[in-house]
C-alpha cells in the first residue's frame, strides 16, 4: 500500500524521464507491432484512387515545423498517391511556415521524380487573411494569387490554364492543426470534394463532418499517417514511430491508474486526498 | 463621427457578405468577391503591424535598457536577418537554414513538451471522483488504447469500442457544441452588423 | 437566392428576430443567467494577487479579430476589461500576454478603460501589457517565462488557443498559480478541463461580457439565440424521429 501511494506521488521529473525513456527505446530498437487500415483511411485512399490523370487537385499545407511529426508522413504519403495517379498538384498556404514545407514536399517528391514545375505541379505560396483568404482564393484563385511562391506569375502557369475557380479542381486536400470547418465553408458550397488531415486533438471535432459527407476522407494524426504509409505500402517514419506512441500511450494509463489508487487508497483511509483539481503536489 | 464612422464601415461591409452568400446577383457577387480580396490586403498590412509593433517595443527597450534588453537585441537582430534573406529569396541558403536548422527542430522539441506537460497534468487531475470523472477517465483510456497498436495486441474488441465512442457520444457531444458556437457566431454577427455590439472599437461603448 | 441556402436564410432571420426582439424585452424586462463559476473565481484570484503581492496574468490566445475564433478574443477582451477593473481597484498586479498585433492595442484599451472606471487612472502601466509574439510557441514560451518567473498568483486564459494551452495550464500548476480558462473549441477544451481550475465552456466564454456587464442589450441577445438553440433541438429530435420512421419529409426541407 505504501508503494501505491507512493506510485501515486512520484516527482513529475522522474515521469518526465520515465517518458523520454519509454518514447527512445522503440525508436532504436523497434517491436514491429502490426498496424490495422483504419475505415476512414481506406476512405481516403478510394478517394484519391478515383482521381484519373491529368486531374488538378488544391493541396493546402496549413501547419507548423512543431507539427510536422504528425502530420508530415500524411503529407508525404497523399502526395506521393497523387504522384502514383498523375495528378496535377497546385499548393496553396494560409500559413507562412506552411509555403515553406510546402515547397520542400513538393521539390522532394514531384520535382524528385522528374515532374515539370508548371505543368504538373506549382506552389501558390501564402496567403495573409484566415478564412477571408481562403473564400477569395476560392472564388478566383489566379486574382487571389497573382503571383506564386517564386514571384512568377501564376496566369503564365501552364497547369493554371482555365483554373477559374474552386469547381475547376477535382479535389481540395488539406493538412491541418487549426481548421475547424473554414473549407468546408468556402469550398463545400462549390461542391470541391474535400480530404482532410488533421491532428490527433482535431479528430474527434472533425467526426461530425465525416459523418455528414461534408468531408469525403479524414486522417488523423501520427496514426492516420501510418497507415497511409502501409496503405501505400511504403512504410516511413510514422510507421517506425507506432511502436513509441504505443509504450508512450501504456505508460500515460498505467500513471492515471497508479494515481487513482493512490486517491482512492487516501480518501479511504481518511486522508486528504491529493491531486485532482488545485493540487500542487508533485 | 469618430466611433460612427467604423460602425458604418463595419455594419454595411457584414450585410453586404450576408447578402452575397444568400442571394445569387451579380453585382453582390463582384463586390462580395472584391471585398475579401481587400480582407486579403488588409491582412497582409497586419503582418507588417506585428513586424513594426515588436520592433517598437523591443527598441525601447534596448534603448532604455530595461530589464533583459539584451534578449531584444537577440531578437530583433534574428527578426532583421530573418526578414532580408527572406525578401532575397526563399530558396536563399540563409533563409533554408533559419527555417530548416533553427525553426523547424526548436518549433518541433516545443511541441514536444506537449506531451510531458499533459502527462504530469493527467496525472495530476484525472481521479475518478464522480461518475462524470470516471466515465471521462474510461472513455479516454478506451481510445488511447484503441489508436495505438498496442491497443490491439491487448484486445482486438479496442478499436472497435473506441470507433464507437468517437462516432456516437463524442459525434453527439461536438454536434451539440459546433451548433451552440455556429448559433452563438450568428448572434454576434447580427449585433455588430447592426452596430448594437461595438467592442471591436476597444473599450465600452 | 442560390440554391441550397433558402432553410439557413430562414435561420438566420429567424436568429436575428430572436436576438432583436429580446433585446427589446430584455431592456424592461432582464433576463437572469445561470451563476458561471469561472466568472465569479476572477475576484477569488484578483484577491489572491492581492494578497500574495504577486501578479494576475492574463492572455487571449492565438487566434485573430479578423478569424473564424475572432468572437472568441473578444469575448476574451470583455472579460479582460472586466478583470483589469477588479485588479485596479484592489491595486493588484497584472501582466497581460498578447499574440497577435491586432489585438494589441485593444487590449491595451480595455485595460486602461478598465484602471479609469476604478478611478485608477494614475495606477496603469502600459507595460504591463506585453506583445510576445504571433508565433505559436515563441507566444507559449513569453508566457510560461512570465507565469514562473513573475510567481503569478492566477493565470487567465480566455479566448483561443491551441497545442499551447496545456504548456500554459501546467506552467501555471507548477507555481501554484490559480487558473481560470475559456474558449469554446473542442480541441483543447479537454485539457484545460483536466488541468485548470475553472472552465468555461463553448458558450459561457461568448455570454462572459452580457454575464458581467448586466447590461440588457447584451443579455437579450443571450436570450435570443436561446430561442435558436430550442430551434434547433426541436428540428433535431423531430427529425430524427421522422428519419428513423423512414420519412424523410424534413430533411428534405432542411435542404432547401
Amino acid at each position: 500500500m505504501k508503494a501505491l501511494l507512493w506510485l501515486g506521488n512520484v516527482d513529475r521529473r522522474i515521469l518526465y524521464l520515465l517518458m523520454g525513456f519509454v518514447l527512445l527505446v522503440p525508436l532504436v530498437k523497434p517491436m514491429g507491432l502490426p498496424i490495422s487500415v483504419s475505415e476512414y483511411t481506406e476512405n481516403v485512399y478510394n478517394e484519391i484512387e478515383k482521381l484519373s490523370p491529368g486531374d488538378r487537385v488544391f493541396l493546402d499545407f496549413n501547419y507548423t515545423p512543431g507539427s510536422i511529426a504528425e502530420l508530415q508522413a500524411q503529407a508525404d504519403s497523399i502526395t506521393k498517391h497523387l504522384l502514383r495517379k498523375g495528378v496535377k498538384v497546385i499548393a496553396i498556404c494560409f500559413s507562412p511556415e506552411g509555403a515553406m514545407i510546402a515547397d520542400d514536399t513538393l521539390n522532394r517528391i514531384y520535382g524528385g521524380a522528374g515532374k515539370v514545375y508548371g505543368e504538373d505541379y506549382c506552389h501558390l505560396g501564402y496567403l495573409a487573411g484566415g478564412e477571408t483568404a481562403q473564400g477569395a482564393f476560392i472564388r478566383d484563385p489566379l486574382k487571389a494569387c497573382p503571383q506564386d511562391f517564386y514571384g512568377t506569375p501564376s496566369s503564365s502557369l501552364p497547369i493554371c490554364k482555365g483554373l477559374s475557380n474552386g469547381k475547376d479542381v477535382q479535389a481540395l486536400i488539406y493538412f491541418t492543426t487549426g481548421y475547424t470547418a473554414e473549407w468546408i465553408r468556402q469550398a463545400g458550397p462549390l461542391g470541391v470534394p474535400i480530404i482532410a488531415g488533421v491532428i490527433t486533438v482535431l479528430g474527434p471535432a472533425q467526426e461530425a463532418f465525416v459523418q455528414s459527407g461534408q468531408l469525403k476522407g479524414l486522417l488523423v494524426g501520427m496514426r492516420g499517417g501510418a497507415e497511409y504509409e502501409i496503405i501505400m505500402d511504403e512504410p516511413g517514419s510514422a510507421a517506425a514511430a507506432m511502436d513509441a506512441q504505443s509504450l508512450g500511450h501504456l505508460l500515460f494509463i498505467l500513471f492515471i491508474i497508479f494515481g487513482n489508487a493512490s486517491y482512492f487508497i487516501q480518501k479511504k483511509y481518511g486522508k486528504k486526498p491529493v491531486g485532482g483539481g488545485r493540487s500542487h503536489e508533485y | 463621427m469618430r466611433r460612427e464612422l467604423p460602425v458604418l464601415i463595419a455594419g454595411l461591409s457584414g450585410a453586404l457578405m450576408v447578402a452575397e452568400y444568400f442571394f445569387n446577383v451579380g453585382i453582390l457577387k463582384t463586390w462580395g468577391l472584391e471585398m475579401q480580396n481587400w480582407g486579403v490586403i488588409i491582412a497582409a498590412f497586419a503582418l507588417g503591424l506585428a513586424a513594426v509593433s515588436l520592433i517598437r517595443i523591443h527598441s525601447r527597450k534596448m534603448i532604455e535598457r530595461r530589464g533583459e534588453w539584451y534578449n531584444s537585441v537577440l531578437l530583433v537582430g534574428g527578426m532583421l536577418v530573418t526578414a532580408v534573406s527572406g525578401i532575397i529569396g526563399p530558396d536563399t541558403a540563409m533563409f533554408r537554414f533559419i527555417f530548416e536548422d533553427m525553426i523547424t527542430p526548436l518549433g518541433s522539441a516545443f511541441y514536444s513538451m506537449v506531451a510531458y506537460y499533459l502527462l504530469s497534468a493527467a496525472y495530476r487531475t484525472f481521479r475518478a471522483r464522480s461518475f462524470e470523472a470516471t466515465a471521462l477517465l474510461l472513455s479516454g483510456i478506451i481510445v488511447m488504447l484503441g489508436s495505438a497498436p498496442i491497443g490491439e495486441v491487448i484486445w482486438s474488441k479496442f478499436p472497435v469500442l473506441a470507433d464507437w465512442i468517437m462516432q456516437f457520444p463524442n459525434l453527439a457531444g461536438s454536434r451539440g457544441v459546433l451548433v451552440g458556437a455556429a448559433v452563438g457566431t450568428v448572434g454576434i454577427g447580427v449585433r455588430i452588423i447592426l452596430g448594437i455590439d461595438r467592442s471591436y472599437l476597444g473599450g465600452s461603448e | 437566392m442560390e440554391a441550397g441556402r433558402v432553410t439557413s436564410f430562414i435561420a438566420f432571420l429567424f436568429i436575428a428576430a430572436a436576438v432583436l426582439y429580446s433585446i427589446r424585452v430584455a431592456k424592461t424586462r432582464m433576463p437572469s443567467i445561470r451563476k458561471i463559476a469561472g466568472l465569479d473565481a476572477i475576484e477569488e484570484a484578483v484577491g489572491r494577487a492581492t494578497e500574495t503581492g504577486k501578479p494576475l496574468f492574463y492572455t487571449t490566445g492565438t487566434a485573430d479579430i479578423t478569424g473564424s475564433y475572432g468572437a472568441n478574443i473578444f469575448a476574451g477582451l470583455e472579460i479582460l476589461g472586466h478583470t483589469s477593473r477588479i485588479v485596479a481597484r484592489n491595486n493588484a498586479d497584472m501582466i497581460v500576454g498578447i499574440s497577435l498585433p491586432n489585438v494589441y492595442p485593444l487590449a491595451l484599451q480595455m485595460v486602461e478603460q478598465g484602471y479609469l472606471y476604478a478611478g485608477k487612472r494614475e495606477y496603469f502601466k502600459p507595460d504591463s501589457i506585453q506583445f510576445l509574439s504571433s508565433t505559436q510557441f515563441a507566444y507559449a514560451s513569453g508566457c510560461m517565462g512570465i507565469i514562473q518567473r513573475e510567481q503569478a498568483a492566477a493565470t487567465l486564459m480566455m479566448g483561443h488557443f491551441m497545442a499551447e494551452a496545456i504548456l500554459l495550464a501546467e506552467a501555471s500548476a507548477q507555481v501554484g498559480a490559480i487558473s481560470i480558462a475559456g474558449m469554446t473549441s473542442m480541441a483543447q477544451l479537454p485539457f484545460l478541463i483536466a488541468a485548470c481550475d475553472y472552465t468555461l465552456i463553448g458558450d459561457e466564454l461568448l455570454v462572459a461580457g452580457a454575464y458581467l456587464a448586466q447590461d440588457p442589450v447584451k443579455m437579450g441577445s443571450i436570450a435570443g439565440q436561446d430561442w435558436a438553440k430550442l430551434l434547433g433541438f426541436i428540428l433535431i429530435a423531430v427529425g430524427s424521429v421522422m428519419v428513423t420512421a423512414g420519412s424523410a419529409w424534413l430533411k428534405d426541407l432542411l435542404s432547401l
